[in-house]
């Protein structure tokens, strides 16, 4: 080989050399992602759904998870909701415009169905968590939430007004504003009542809801101008405890009666009551002060709670001050004394309340926690409580054509067919209707976008839709690839 | 054809010299072999009287530790890595890597039943007795710690054991299948399976304690009882999987690997019988494959290496080695043994007396050696530098398998090049000088001669391999997994019981390989803030939207359970507030309310440090290399501390390259002390950052001076006594000057602030290490001493609370390190930070559980495979450039090298074997042990063109006769090693198949490919060579005889 040739085959075998070895430093690492823009990545705990006809549906959750179909839950998007926090609560008046909330005061708003949002502002520093937003047009809005947040919008968001519930001379909590309250009370300033309204309904323009809790029920005729508390029809009532004169032992003889009560209130966890103690003249004459009343009183609480009640759930009524100075403790006696040594237990009836719907103008219903399902027929005036035969939390329920549904923690669903009257398992073994198997977490949100097409929406992203009037439920989201197929199998 | 060496050649005087004294060199020799063999003996004697004793414990002899030991140690495969680093930091406080993970399987129905549960119990208590269990990292559904937080009807809030115990009757079962389904992030899913018919059990080890054979046969012993136990009832599977597990199996399948080497010493035995077919040619290889691995264990024992089971091919391939090299010596002997006799008869017509055979004998086995000095040192020059450059890696087992390899392998030199002449010389005169070779090999031979030099054949096979190089290279870049390439460990086959358990669990729970990422606070309640539990649950959405992620666990999910369960259970409360202040009282409320330690595999006591854990299903090297890629996105992308030092090393070409092989052996590299500063707003809120100038770091300060030193110090001494102290000087005591430990750390304090002499260390406090010194001279020593590794780059925060310090330290390896002081929490004493990062607050630090070390070791593989390969090819270049000063040469020496190689790694890629730590010092062996195949070859060539002239005849001449030593040498070592091929340990088996492969190309290199190139490229070296050997030849005294005559 000539050198010019020798020359020319070392150049190529140096060039093949250098092509195996020096790229080995160049190549570099490429990562797809696993999921496109649009596309639902992690199936987000949900906690409201907002439905327009039989199609469209929005549903939003945890870490500002918004997911809308508009074909029935075929194809799903997932929106870009501008936050990263808790979305509570979705309500579109119509297919395009709509509003979302949540967590400090977060308020977003869409006039093209959510494919973009604005963010809105809530006038109030701190932002509360807003946990309920009602859509009655595309101008109109109500949003409630902590600290008696409740905020209305005529204007399509631009301007929200705070019409929070607020603490004033009359109001039962105003004895326990601390002193700074009260200075800013004096001041002018407003103090927002502490209390958690956790949802809001309108049927029509005019006709609005809102509960919460402490069995806050609140009703307006006219558009919100006005509100009007609503009455929930008490259901239980106990017998005063009689004691012998002079005596502060609860008598043997009564001591049924207490278990009684006691079992009452075991079963109605919403439930909890006042005690206060009473004497008679003789016996204030006796002993020259009326701690004997109070003693009595102590007595059938160390009873409840013997039987397993809760403390936070029972309260001293009226006890004697210990520190007297500038007490008329001869105007307080007269408030003890009875004809018949007495304890006497008053029952308060404050639900947690969750969730309200109304089927029209008159026929509401509302759901709680400790399975408490309250219904009204007179547009929400007085509300009476059905037998749900749960005490697990009802976190809300729904009119679906003649039936009621309520949904709730743990894989809690109830359907009744006769109004409330009763109510069976959703499609348990033996229940009502099918309902999939492998479904336990809970379900927090129900609604339905017309009355034989309904949705609910619950713990990690699931998604079930029925088009029977909430007789057959089928899972539409989260999608099988996203559900972790693990099991020892065969 | 042959030549003889001149007298005056070094390798001839050198061979005549040996064979003068060989007596001497011969006791000499087997005096080293006797003092390596001590620790072996020493072994077994340790063993045979640990047998015997009742405690367990063996005797030495003469009291000396020298012993030889083959064990498993974890620790020592992990790298000098960031992410061991932090794992080194963090494992007293959320446990280590080393996870055992059992699940029980009820092989009919549910486990909600009595004697299942019964079953899990005792499965969950005896894990908790097992040995360097760490009790605060047991998982299981019947264990005390796993509670479920309820809500009473009435508000109240409870956090009970979800089982106290056992439930018997149908309604309390089916209660417990509710509260099972009630926790989906808790327990269903987690603890039972999505099928409700299997349980997950897991607990984490003390992997400190876990260091030796003995601490890991005993766990495997034990998890192996209660597996049986478990499952002698028949109802129920127990599947049994973790680190500390596989490297039980490995170690419990010792028997196997004495079995395998048994096959290996018979296998070579016939296969060197069958080739030559006389003592010789048996007796010499094993002698010396045997004195090989008497040094090379010796030597083990007495540098204090333990030999670690799993690279256990590797001296089995030296050895292998050692015999090729022999079988080199004894081909050539025997070779030059029948042309010397033959010649002698033909000049004295008759048949050779025994004297005159005894000293054709001797002569032959001199000039042998002489003439194979050359192309055998080079070989194990090669073969040495292959595993020298597994030093590059930080890995302790890489470094001790370079030491000690390198070692095994020179003594090649002693024990074949030296030692093969001395044996020939005191062994009887062959019987026969006819030398054996078998005429289809000939005939096979003379085809590959025709191939390599026919005008046309040379230029296609040369083409063809460039051609397959490049295709291969292009497969290996895109194909090559770095890191385990399969589920499961890859040590085993698939149907092994240890990878059967992991897909099992795998199957099962979602995975077993956990990554773990540290929240490193820089105090107390650092990581129980509202933002730093926000930003880890970002991670784990982050982490689980772009990483194929089975669970994420963390102190978020605790918090926020309790915050939903505080809030009616209204699911819309499952958030983590913001206020630090209620996180932590919820803290608090759950420390004091639950079991003791049940915060603590989330976040220590003190609320300073907590810990995210992904749940992998594999821990392939794609899955490792992804999930570090998006943790340390996330992190660049979301700071959350309010000061943030980095020490950040320079980049830039070229250095980048240079570090990027070599870094381990070069000085550390200059760096930079970046500091981010974050905008607080009125919410203290953090709404951007700052980022300050860098500081640059890497200049070196001159060491201080020793008097000035003195007069410092005693000027500290001076201004912290007690009593006015005079002028000191070296030799004063401190106790005679007063001095106690408090006021001691007080001086210490003062020399760090007056003059930055820092007398704490990295496990020391200020004033423990100054407990160590007695004198003032003593001090000023250290200070002196230690002076040179400070660098005086120094960053403080503006209020001056906060101190950055950079420092050159040396630990196993020289390098930067930062070290901060933080006055808020009253500690004077700057910490090294061993991350290199340092925050204000808290910061997120990569990466803990087996996913980190893998992630650490597959850097270092990755690093380690490439610049070893690289320096290989460099090294054989280089030699064979050097030696016969050629250029051409050298390239095509390294072409032949890198068809092999590469050829090797695609078939890895094609076989989805991952390059792991074990595959490392294979390749860079394989590279080695390739070579002086072709170096035999290349030097033949040389040797017959001297006498030839005609380079395609040389050539042809050189395969017919050291082409069929190659050949027989090769099909010998792969004969060896082939038998592993069917080890019952897949790694072992894969990498025989490697080795063989490797080899076999690298032989069909030397007799096809570099004859084929220097038949294309004619380098000048031969030309060169030929009037100065040809010179050398006509100075020689044997006559030479036809090649065929020779071949017959």
């Amino acid at each position: 080989m000539s050198t010019l040739g020798r020359m020319r085959a070392t150049r190529a075998l140096i060039l093949v050399l250098a092509v195996a070895f020096v790229t080995s430093a160049c190549s570099e690492e490429k990562y797809e992602e696993k999921f496109a823009e649009g596309q639902i990545d992690l199936p987000d705990d949900l906690y409201a759904v907002t439905a327009i006809g039989p199609d469209h549906l929005w549903a939003a959750g945890y870490f500002g998870a918004i997911y809308r179909t508009a074909d029935g839950g075929k194809n799903w998007k997932k929106l870009n909701a501008l936050t990263d926090q808790s979305i509570y609560d979705i309500s579109f008046a119509d297919e395009k415009n709509g509003w979302a909330v949540g967590r400090r005061g977060f308020v977003i708003h869409t006039t093209d169905g959510g494919d973009t949002w604005q963010q809105q502002e809530i006038p109030r520093k701190p932002a509360q968590h807003l946990f309920a937003v009602r859509a009655v047009d595309a101008n109109t809005a109500w949003a409630v939430g902590d600290w008696g947040g409740r905020y209305y919008t005529g204007d399509g968001g631009k301007t929200w007004e705070d019409r929070s519930f607020l603490v004033g001379r009359d109001h039962p909590s105003f004895k326990y504003l601390s002193e700074d309250e009260l200075a800013a009370f004096e001041r002018g300033d407003k103090i927002y009542d502490d209390i958690f309204l956790n949802d809001v309904f309108f049927a029509d323009k005019d006709h609005g809801w809102m509960a919460g809790e402490y069995g806050y029920i609140f009703r307006t005729d006219d558009g919100g101008q006005t509100w009007e508390r609503g009455r929930i029809k008490g259901t239980v009532h106990f017998d005063d405890i009689s004691f012998p004169k002079g005596e502060r032992k609860v008598p043997k003889d009564r001591w049924e009666q207490i278990f009684k009560a006691a079992e009452v209130l075991a079963e109605r966890p919403y439930l909890k009551v006042e005690i206060e103690g009473y004497l008679t003249t003789d016996e204030l004459a006796k002993r020259k002060d009326t701690f004997l009343a109070d003693e009595r009183a102590d007595e059938i609480q160390k009873f409840l709670e013997n039987e397993g009640i809760n403390q936070d759930r029972i309260k001293i009524k009226h006890a004697t001050p210990l520190d007297q100075e500038g007490v008329d403790m001869k105007a307080f006696a007269r408030t003890k004394i009875q004809a018949e040594p007495v304890v006497k237990i008053e029952v308060i009836e404050t639900p947690f309340l969750f969730d309200v719907k109304f089927r029209d103008p008159d026929h509401g219903m509302i759901t709680g926690l400790g399975g408490v399902a309250l219904t009204s027929t007179d547009g929400g005036r007085n509300w009476e409580y059905l037998k749900t035969g749960s005490k697990q939390a009802m976190f809300a329920a729904a009119f679906a054509d003649s039936k009621l549904i309520a949904v709730g923690e743990k894989g809690l669903r109830r359907v009744s067919l006769d109004g409330g009257e009763s109510w069976q398992k959703l499609g348990d073994e033996g229940g009502y209707g099918r309902f999939p198997p492998e479904k336990h977490g809970y379900f927090r949100d129900l609604t339905c976008g017309t009355p034989t097409v309904c949705w609910m929406v619950g713990q990690g992203g699931n998604v079930l839709r029925s088009t029977d009037a909430g007789t057959s439920w089928y899972e539409m989201l989260p999608k099988p690839e996203q559900v972790p197929a693990t099991g020892a199998g065969e | 054809m042959e030549e003889n060496l001149p007298e005056s050649a070094f390798s001839m005087r050198f061979g005549r010299l040996i064979m003068k004294y060989r007596f001497a060199t011969l006791m000499t020799l087997l005096s080293l072999a006797l003092f390596f063999a001590f620790p072996l003996v020493n072994a077994a004697y340790f063993n045979f009287t640990a047998q015997r004793s009742e405690t367990g414990e063996g005797k030495l002899l003469f009291g000396s530790p020298a012993r030889f030991r083959m064990d498993a140690n974890v620790r020592k495969t992990f790298p000098e890595h960031p992410y061991i680093h932090a794992q080194d930091k963090f494992a007293g406080k959320f446990g280590s890597a080393s996870t055992i993970a059992i699940v029980a399987i009820k092989k009919d129905g549910e486990i909600y039943d009595y004697d299942f549960l019964e079953k899990v119990s005792r499965i969950t208590n005896k894990l908790d007795e097992a040995p360097n269990v760490n009790h605060y990292q047991v998982r299981s559904l019947t264990h005390v710690n796993t509670r479920v937080m309820t809500i009473q009807p009435d508000g109240a809030i409870e956090a009970t054991p979800l089982i106290e115990e056992t439930p018997e009757d149908p309604q309390q079962l089916a209660k417990l299948k509710d509260k099972v389904l009630e926790n989906p992030g808790t327990l269903y899913g987690q603890l039972v399976s999505r099928d409700h018919r299997a349980c997950f059990i897991t607990a984490g080890f003390i992997t400190q304690n876990l260091d030796n054979r003995e601490a890991y046969t005993e766990l495997f012993n034990y998890l192996r009882n209660l597996k049986a136990e478990e499952e002698a009832d028949g109802t129920a599977e127990i599947y049994i999987s973790g680190a500390p597990m596989a490297t039980g199996y490995v170690i419990d399948s010792q028997f196997q690997i004495v079995y395998y080497l048994l096959v290996t010493i018979v296998a070579l035995f016939f296969l060197l019988l069958a080739y030559f077919r006389r003592l010789h040619g048996v007796a010499i290889p094993m002698v010396a494959g045997l004195a090989t691995s008497i040094w090379g264990m010796g030597f083990c024992a007495w540098v204090g290496i333990t030999l670690d089971p799993l690279v256990l091919v590797i001296p089995l391939l030296i050895t292998a080695r050692s015999i090729s090299h022999t079988i080199q010596m004894a081909e050539r002997f025997f070779e030059d043994y029948e042309m010397a006799c033959k010649a002698g008869e033909r000049r004295l017509g008759r048949a050779l007396s025994a004297e005159e055979l005894e000293a054709a004998k001797v002569e032959t086995a001199t000039t042998a050696m002489a003439k194979l000095m050359l192309p055998g040192m080079l070989g194990i020059l090669a073969d040495a530098a292959g595993l020298a450059v597994c030093f590059l890696t930080t890995i302790q087992t890489m470094r001790d398998l370079s030491i000690f390899g390198s070692f095994w392998v020179v003594a090649i030199i002693f024990n074949v090049i030296m030692l093969h002449p001395i044996m020939i010389s005191y062994l009887p005169p062959p019987h026969d000088f006819h030398h054996f070779t078998p005429a289809w090999m000939q005939r096979f031979l003379a085809a590959t001669g025709r191939i390599a030099t026919g005008p046309v054949s040379k230029r296609v096979l040369v083409g063809g391999t460039a051609f397959g190089l490049v295709l291969a290279t292009w497969y290996v870049l895109y194909h090559t997994t770095i890191g385990e390439s399969r589920p499961g460990s890859p040590v085993f086959w698939p149907d092994h019981p240890y990878n059967v358990a992991t897909g099992k669990i795998g199957e099962t729970f979602g995975g077993v390989d956990q990554m773990t990422i540290f929240v490193d606070g820089d105090g107390k309640s650092a990581s129980s803030d509202g933002l730093v539990l926000q930003r880890m649950e970002a991670m784990q959405r982050f982490m689980k939207r772009y990483v194929d992620v089975g669970q994420t666990v963390s102190l978020v999910d605790v918090i926020k359970q309790y915050w939903l369960v505080n809030h009616y259970n209204d699911p819309k409360w499952g958030f983590v507030p913001d206020s630090a202040q209620t996180i932590g009282g919820i803290v608090f409320q759950l420390q004091q309310n639950s079991s003791p330690g049940f915060l603590r595999p989330y976040l220590t006591d003190d609320a300073e440090d907590a810990n995210i854990t992904f749940y992998f299903r594999d821990h392939k090297g794609t899955t490792i290399k992804r999930a570090v890629h998006y943790a340390q996105e996330f992190i660049e992308q979301n700071p959350m501390g309010r000061i943030n030092v980095r020490l950040v090393q320079d980049r830039g070409e070229p250095l980048d390259a240079a570090y990027y092989l070599v870094g381990p052996v070069l000085f550390p590299r200059h760096s930079q002390m970046t500091v981010q500063v974050a905008d607080i707003n009125e919410d203290q809120k953090i709404t951007g950052y700052q980022t300050k100038r860098p500081l640059p770091v890497g200049k070196w300060s001159d060491s201080v001076n020793a008097d000035e030193v003195l007069t410092h110090v005693a000027a500290a001494l001076q201004a912290q006594s007690r009593t006015k102290l005079g002028p000191l000087t070296a030799s004063e005591g401190f106790k005679d000057l007063g001095f106690d430990a408090e006021r001691l750390e007080k001086v210490a304090e003062k020399l760090s602030a007056d003059h930055d002499y820092r007398i704490e260390t990295v496990d020391r406090s200020a004033a423990d290490a100054m407990a160590r010194f007695a004198t003032v001279g003593e001090l000023v020593r250290y200070i002196v001493e230690r002076s040179k590794f400070y660098i005086d780059e120094e960053w403080k925060t503006d209020e001056g609370n906060i101190t950055a310090q950079t420092i050159r330290y040396c630990r196993t390896y020289c390098g930067y390190e930062l070290w901060t002081r933080n006055t808020k929490f009253n500690d004077k004493s700057f910490n090294p930070q061993r991350t290199n990062t340092y925050t204000r607050g808290a910061e997120f630090v990569l990466a803990g559980g087996i996913m980190g070390v893998y992630a650490a070791v597959n850097e270092e593989v990755e690093r380690g495979h490439v610049a070893n390969i690289l320096l290989i090819f460099l090294i054989c270049y280089l030699f064979v450039a050097i030696s016969y000063r050629s250029n051409i040469a050298g390239l095509v020496i390294v072409f032949s090298l890198a068809t092999a190689t590469i050829g090797s790694l695609a078939w890895m890629a094609w076989r989805e074997t991952g390059l792991t730590i074990q595959t490392l010092p294979v390749q860079s062996v394989g590279v080695g042990v390739g070579v002086d195949y072709a170096f035999y070859t290349t030097d033949r060539i040389r040797q017959e063109y001297s006498w030839l002239g005609d380079l395609d005849e040389a050539i042809r001449r050189a395969i017919r006769t050291t082409g069929m030593a190659v050949s027989f040498t090769a099909t010998t070592v792969i004969g060896g090693i082939v038998a592993w091929a069917f080890s019952g340990l897949r790694f072992q088996a894969e990498m025989a198949q490697l080795l063989s492969i490797l080899m076999f190309v690298n032989m069909l290199g030397a007799i096809y490919l570099v004859p084929a190139c220097f038949s294309i490229f004619r380098p000048k070296f031969f030309a060169a060579s030929l009037s100065e050997v040809t010179q050398q030849h006509h100075l020689g005294n044997s006559e030479p005889l036809p090649v065929a005559a020779r071949a017959s």
